[in-house]
């Protein structure tokens, strides 16, 4: 039978809900030291010197390394670099500045890696690194993208004179003088800087092993930190191996690599003994990567019936000192600027811009919340003009069943044109409309008034690139009771991997899923990877995992006992085992002990490997529509009911989907209302604790209703496509959308994230005044 | 985020407590909610740590028809909870409601949150709109008793004396038939206050106190005849806010006419 497509339930949960899981700060190794690492305390200065003798006498203290200490140290990789065709087809810029691993002559934001001091315990570490004495001749800080791209800013990177490292442009048709009667909506959205925020911050332990080193790491990407340790050291992939226990959230900012990550096993490796170092949680919201952070220039036209003519867009990613995936995040909000409509003539330009703040990467929707911005919200400023509904506005636009699949004029990041691979979008948004009934909305329009309070309605589309490629690789074991171990590369951090996996290898192999355990986070595990990151474990590793099952129910019916009279036989699943062509029969059980019996070593008796390379991307596309209500006392925000409506592919495991979702609705919401890294005129961080950086709780998720069309992929055998992100991806567009509409009456127009309660108040205020 | 080196008392009576605190750059540590986030910050890095979290004898309630005397370790749950509390004093229940979360309210203290006098902080309002006193004591003895008004100065600053433990705090009952009111406005329930406002309504007079804008909170009370007159604009323009002057004003104002309508609606003698 199958078990993709059931609800089973998670094998993690026990785990984790009896706090019996281990994250790297519950490891312990005999011998074990602590480091704590100096930051920079300024954003942009030249480091005159660094003075560690008083940090280095301090009881407890082992060393005190800095960037000096450890010329052998490279800087930071990148993360990705562009496909030539896609690279061609956009007129790419792409010239990275380093990024090193400790700032050495100058630091380029509050929180840089300095110094690391290595003690006995954390407590000693602290102490000794206060007495780190750094001296700064300060220069000016570039905290804006106007000012790093106006020519006086100063180069926050010297190898970058113009702070401006990455640069592409695309276009399509022709973007014509407007004619009579058609509307032009010229317009500045901003997206603010926010990131994933997990329970669980970043931690490394390096432990020195016989000649090499183990690195556990609370990571989303163990394959991808193996990678940078060797490229910034040397060091021969086999003397290294990255691991994760348990991670306890990752979001994208863990599918990053660090400098930390690269300093700890060298600075283990010197010492001889194991060193951990565990973030805390303002080293989290000063040095953890950020995102978001994004300023749009859009030019929509449309005819006067809200037909859409053209759509232009100019847009800036304030990506911080540096971004290791820069080239991941601009291209995709370039890539998804285009949305789920029919656009005939576009002109679309981005460009990445450095400045003194904290790095940034991918955080759950890479790009894509902030295009989705930008194009729904141009979308409901013609309405507004055009005196149309929202929904009419998208609806007159929408790719339905006779435009899809829809060819994009452009290829996608892997240099593969895009085609959408969807059925119907239109009943996507007419799904969504139905999640939330017209007389519900008017028994919440009338509470609120009866309070006082104004409610308002928001809608907002968008399309989402899933499981991209290039590969992952599953290797797959019987073992000698007849169980099952399979191995993959995708690192969970919470997302289910060993239920959700292990369903498809029990669907393929004929038992029951418990009987299938899942191992990942260790880059012994198979022979390379990526890791969990862009909606793509299940589509690329799922895949991965049914090949291997495949290739080891073939080569398990060459062991059949018949098997030498027939060497050719085919062979099918039963419960529980297998059969051949000539019936032979035999249960996974009885073959392990064959086997077994037959003298082949180890726990595992027969071993294949699936290797899945996608020809490209699957995509999805979803509708948002969110209720607000403001209390014009406050100015308070409540997300009343939230209804969001998918086209997805085959779920695996529907509870699964549904809880990707809603967890993703959740980050939305902060994204819109709560969340932002904040920076004061000097450039300190001023987000520097969760009473600042607000998150949202169960007090600010409303009832959520989630609703899925399935249209299973063509695109990979088992159906399926990514989900991971897409809960997030309109959260910013379709609250603001409804806040304004509850602010219709006051004419407000919201062209940023976050909306606080005191922006609805200024505008209150003007309005009254 | 480590504390320094620290060293550590477990008072065994009050008296204990208050001679540990003779002993040089002592701080207490009763429900640790403010104070240990500093220690770990370095914000705050006290030589000694006298721990009164066990002295049973300060985590009492004594209550009469005129007044509740409250020990300085009651935790703020109890004070949500406990009949003998919220019958008679329900503005500082619900005011009690407002911090934080359960697990905050299960271990911060009464004589701890008026000893840290942050300006959000909803007991010092409670306190300041009931007319209540501080009795500090200290070794050998000493004691005083400071109106509430008196104790707190500023963010974060009181009258206490470094070698004063606030023991107790006393409350007068308000007169029966009084109405009341409390209001708080902050971005997450259980967030530090943007604003808020505590209201009290009787026959006569209305008393209002607003907290979380300025250092303190602060008190205004007039005739209720004169309430007629929409008094509030004119309070809050005089207000001088700690921070983003122009929105904490606005909450202000809100908060205080709601108190002032919930209190109004409370009494039993409606205008």
């Amino acid at each position: 039978m199958s078990y993709v497509g059931q609800s089973v339930p998670r094998r993690e949960d026990h785990r984790f809900l009896t706090g019996s899981g281990a994250y790297v700060g519950d490891l312990r190794r005999p011998g074990m030291a602590h480091a704590a690492f100096v930051r920079s305390t300024a954003p942009a200065a030249r480091i005159l010197g660094i003075d560690t003798a008083a940090a280095e006498q301090a009881p407890g203290v082992v060393a005190v390394f800095t960037a000096a200490d450890l010329e052998e140290v490279g800087p930071l990789p990148v993360l990705t670099t562009p496909d030539e065709r896609f690279a061609r087809a956009f007129s790419l810029f792409f010239e990275p500045p380093d990024a090193p691993c400790m700032a050495r002559d100058e630091v380029h934001y509050v929180g840089e890696p300095l110094a690391v001091v290595v003690a006995e315990d954390r407590y000693r570490a602290e102490d000794a690194a206060e007495l780190v004495q750094v001296r700064y001749e300060p220069l000016d800080p570039v905290l804006d993208v106007g000012t790093a791209t106006s020519g006086q800013g100063r180069a926050v990177h010297p190898s970058t004179p113009d702070n401006v490292p990455l640069r592409l442009e695309i276009a399509g048709g022709e973007i014509a003088a407007p004619d009579e009667g058609q509307l032009v909506i010229e317009r500045r959205w901003t997206i603010g800087r926010h990131s994933g925020v997990p329970l669980e911050g970043r931690g490394v332990l390096a432990e020195p092993i016989d000649g090499s080193i183990e690195v556990w790491t609370s990571t989303q990407i163990p394959y991808l930190v193996r990678r940078a340790i060797c490229r910034a050291t040397g060091w021969q992939p086999e003397e290294v191996r990255v691991r994760t226990p348990d991670v306890g959230g990752g979001f994208g900012p863990k599918a990053n690599v660090y400098g930390e990550e690269i300093v700890l096993p060298v600075i283990a490796r010197r010492l001889g003994r194991p060193v951990a170092w565990i973030e805390d949680r303002y080293e989290h919201l000063i040095s953890a990567a950020q995102a978001r952070d994004q300023q749009h220039q859009t030019r929509l036209i449309v005819d006067r019936d809200g037909g859409i003519v053209s759509w232009e867009d100019d847009f800036t990613v304030d990506i911080g000192s540096h971004n290791l995936w820069m080239a991941g995040t601009v291209a995709n909000t370039a890539i998804h600027l285009m949305g789920a409509y029919r656009i005939p003539n576009f002109r679309i330009a981005g460009k990445a811009v450095l400045t003194n703040k904290t790095p940034t990467s991918q955080y759950r929707g890479a790009g894509r919340p902030e295009a989705t911005f930008a194009l729904e919200r141009s979308l409901d400023a013609a309405a507004r003009v055009l005196g149309i509904s929202r929904l009419k506005m998208r609806e007159r636009n929408i790719l339905t069943a006779e435009d899809l699949p829809y060819p994009q004029r452009f290829p996608y990041r892997d240099g593969v044109d895009i085609v959408y691979d969807g059925r119907d979008y239109g009943a996507v948004l007419q799904r969504c409309q139905e999640l939330v009934p017209e007389q519900e909305l008017r028994a919440l329009r009338e509470d609120a008034a009866s309070e006082g309070e104004l409610l308002g309605v928001g809608v907002a589309t968008f399309v989402e690139a899933t499981g991209r490629g290039p590969f992952e690789m599953a290797r797959l074991g019987l073992l000698a009771d007849g169980d099952f171990e399979v191995h993959v590369g995708t690192a969970s951090a919470g997302m289910s991997h060993e239920t959700t996996l292990a369903q498809i290898a029990a669907s393929e192999l004929g038992v029951a899923p418990e009987r299938v355990t899942v191992r990942s986070g260790d880059t012994d595990g198979v022979a390379d990877a990526l890791g969990s990151f862009a909606s793509r474990t299940a589509v690329v590793a799922g895949s991965a995992v049914r090949q291997a099952a495949q290739t080891l129910l073939q080569a398990a019916a060459t062991r059949l006992p018949d098997a030498a009279q027939d060497p050719d036989s085919a062979v099918e699943v039963t419960t529980g085992g297998l059969r051949s062509s000539s019936g032979v029969e035999s249960s996974w059980t009885q073959l392990a002990a064959q086997l077994s019996a037959e003298g082949s070593p180890g726990p595992v008796v027969l071993e294949a490997t699936g290797r899945f390379q996608p020809e490209t991307v699957t995509w999805t596309m979803g509708a948002h529509l969110a209720v607000v209500r403001i209390d014009p006392g406050t100015g308070l925000i409540t997300v009343v009911r939230y209804a969001a409506a998918d086209e997805v592919g085959v779920a695996i495991n529907p509870v699964v989907v549904e809880g990707q979702v809603k967890g993703g609705i959740a980050q939305g919401i902060g994204g819109a209302l709560l969340e932002e890294f904040r920076y004061d005129p000097g450039g300190q961080p001023t987000s520097t604790t969760l009473a600042e950086y607000l998150l949202p709780g169960t007090g600010e998720v409303p009832r959520l209703d989630v609703a899925h069309i399935e249209v299973p992929s063509e695109r990979n055998e088992l159906g399926l496509k990514g989900v991971g992100e897409s809960g997030t991806i309109p959260g910013c567009a379709a609250i603001a959308s409804a806040v304004e509409d509850a602010l219709g009456e006051h004419g407000v127009e919201v062209t940023g994230t976050p909306i606080r309660p005191s922006d609805v108040r200024a505008w209150l205020r003007e309005g009254d005044g | 985020m480590k504390p320094v080196d620290v060293s550590y008392v477990r008072a065994r009576s009050v008296e204990h407590a208050l001679e540990a605190l003779l002993d040089g750059d002592a701080k207490l540590l009763a429900g640790g909610h403010s104070l240990l986030p500093m220690m770990n910050f370095r914000l705050a890095a006290p030589e000694i740590l006298v721990d009164i979290d066990g002295l049973v004898s300060l985590d009492r309630v004594v209550a009469s028809d005129d007044e509740v005397l409250l020990g300085a370790l009651i935790r703020h749950e109890r004070l949500v909870q406990d009949p003998a509390v919220s019958s008679r004093l329900p503005l500082l229940s619900a005011a009690a409601q407002h911090i934080g979360h359960l697990a905050i309210r299960n271990r911060g203290t009464l004589g701890g949150s008026l000893a840290h006098a942050d300006a959000t902080a909803e007991l010092s309002a409670a306190c300041l709109a009931l007319g209540a006193s501080v009795v500090c004591d200290r070794a050998g003895g000493r004691r005083r008793e400071i109106a509430i008004d008196d104790f707190l100065q500023g963010m974060y600053t009181t009258v206490l004396e470094p070698d004063e433990m606030i023991t107790w705090v006393r409350i007068p009952v308000p007169t029966p038939g009084a109405g009341w009111g409390f209001r708080e406005f902050a971005p997450r329930e259980g967030d530090f206050a943007i604003a808020g406002a505590c209201a009290l309504v009787d026959a006569d007079r209305v008393r209002v106190v607003v907290f979380g804008v300025e250092q303190r909170p602060r008190a205004f009370e007039l005739e209720r005849s004169v309430w007629e007159d929409d008094p509030v604009s004119g309070w809050i323009g005089g207000l001088e806010p700690f921070d983003e002057p122009d929105f904490r004003r606005d909450v202000a104002e809100t908060m205080v006419r709601r108190a002032v309508a919930d209190a109004t609606e409370r009494t039993a003698h409606r205008a």
